[in-house]
């Protein structure tokens, strides 16, 4: 046999060993391909996927990195580490409670629709109610903005309350409008948005957005519509 | 000056285990790389699923099982050659463990390349790090693979090239041992992230180009 790289070790495999176990992890990969192809029912695939990864994973640990041959104590530090990545990973999908895989849509189980959350309606951002009886302030688009919660969507730099990430950031919507759509000016196309909120859905972002107008009087809509128009 | 099989290998410092400690300390690395690819790997599971639709389907539809399937081949044949190139080390043949160590880098850089490729195609197709829950942790993940690829290769074409200045360096095989474990373990983490992120994360959803 060859000479031993180190007391501890018992001798490696020959190159052409090497090349016999890169032919079977080749064999199996081309397997797994192939399989992903067939009509099988899904959990039976993954299971077959999971498995035939972890053998391949063993043989590279085993073979190509000699642990079938070392010291224990390089297998125990390697094992352990690789224990503990496999529980913080089941954790985190435990805790996040997300075992499924795949399409939303195409799930046996049923998932959890994806609302936005709505910030509920203060009191009185709009100036239309008062407490106290004081003199009514008046409306203000801002004001309209985080009454209506498009702040829990919606971000607008400068607005405190306008952080959202769910929807289209809007601190230049004013410009931006104008060129959304073709043929509509920048109040046409933010009128549209409004109230017909799935009409145009900017690239990238879900169909998500609620339809408001009917909340609003025609002073909060136009001053809402002014304000957004506004932000160059 | 050629290594010679039979070549006696002046051992490391002493340690009370008897073992390499510079190996006792790559397996140590390994072992918490396990915990960082763990994490990433969870978390791309946990979140894919939730992300906003793009072009009104899932991002999963942009995975491309065909070409990746070949840049995994790619990344499997590098290991080979390394095992190949540790194996020459061992043996004392400088001469063929140059070539393996050259080819491994090569193949490397070949996966590297598709990795550029898939990149590229993702974000004209409009998924970024930015776009949304899918895109953040995918390329988060792929691309912390991609630095770990990155990094072999250039400790790879390190060793190639200390082997022409300073042959006597690269008596000790376990310099190249010790670069072969970390690239190894490179193309295991891809081996989960193939099946868990791909195969598995491309099943059973609708795309209609498909």
């Amino acid at each position: 046999m060859e000479p031993h790289s180190h007391p501890s070790e018992k001798p490696h495999p020959s190159p052409l060993n090497y090349i016999v176990i890169g032919v079977i992890l080749t064999v199996i990969t081309a397997i797994e391909v192939w399989a992903f192809y067939w009509d099988v029912p899904m959990p039976l695939l993954v299971t077959f996927f999971i498995v035939l990864s972890i053998v391949k994973f063993a043989i590279v640990v085993l073979f190509y990195m000699h642990l079938r041959y070392d010291h224990k104590l390089f297998g125990s530090m390697f094992t352990g580490g690789l224990l503990l990545g496999v529980g913080v990973a089941l954790g985190l999908i435990a805790l996040f409670g997300n075992f499924f895989v795949g399409d939303r849509e195409t799930a046996h189980a049923p998932e959890p629709t994806f609302t936005p959350t709505i910030i509920a309606p203060r009191e009185t951002p709009t100036g239309t109610q008062t407490p106290g009886g004081g003199t009514p302030r008046p409306v203000t688009g801002e004001g309209v903005f985080i009454a209506k919660g498009c702040g829990g969507c919606h971000t607008i730099q400068g607005l405190s309350g306008a952080v959202g990430q769910v929807g289209p950031n809007l601190t230049n919507i004013g410009t931006v409008a104008a060129t959304r759509k073709p043929g509509l000016s920048a109040e046409q196309y933010m009128r549209e948005s409004i109230e017909q909120p799935g009409a145009f859905v900017v690239s990238g972002f879900a169909p998500v957005m609620p339809a408001l107008r009917g909340t609003m009087s025609e002073a909060e809509y136009q001053a809402l519509v002014n304000y957004l128009v506004s932000l160059k | 000056m050629a290594m010679t099989p039979h070549t006696v290998i002046p051992d490391e410092h002493y340690t009370s285990t008897g073992l390499s400690h510079r190996k006792l300390l790559m397996w140590i690395f390994l072992g918490s790389e396990c915990l960082f690819f763990g994490s990433l790997i969870a978390t791309h599971m946990v979140n894919r699923g939730k992300a906003a639709l793009l072009h009104g389907e899932s991002p999963a539809c942009l995975l491309d099982i065909p070409i990746t399937s070949t840049s995994t081949f790619v990344l499997l044949m590098s290991s080979v050659m390394m095992v190949l190139a540790v194996s020459s080390a061992e043996r004392g043949k400088l001469g063929s463990m140059r070539f393996w160590l050259f080819m491994t880098a090569l193949l490397g850089s070949g996966f590297l390349l598709f990795q550029v490729y898939e990149f590229n195609l993702f974000v004209d197709e409009g998924l970024t790090i930015g776009t949304n829950l899918f895109g953040s942790t995918f390329f988060t993940l792929t691309g912390f693979h991609g630095t770990h690829v990155t990094i072999g290769v250039i400790w790879l074409l390190s060793i190639l090239a200390i082997s022409f200045i300073r042959p006597d360096m690269v008596k000790n095989p376990l310099n190249v041992d010790i670069a072969g474990l970390y690239w190894h373990f490179v193309d295991i983490v891809w081996i989960v992230i193939f099946t868990v992120v791909y195969l598995v994360g491309r099943l059973g959803v609708e795309c209609a180009g498909a």
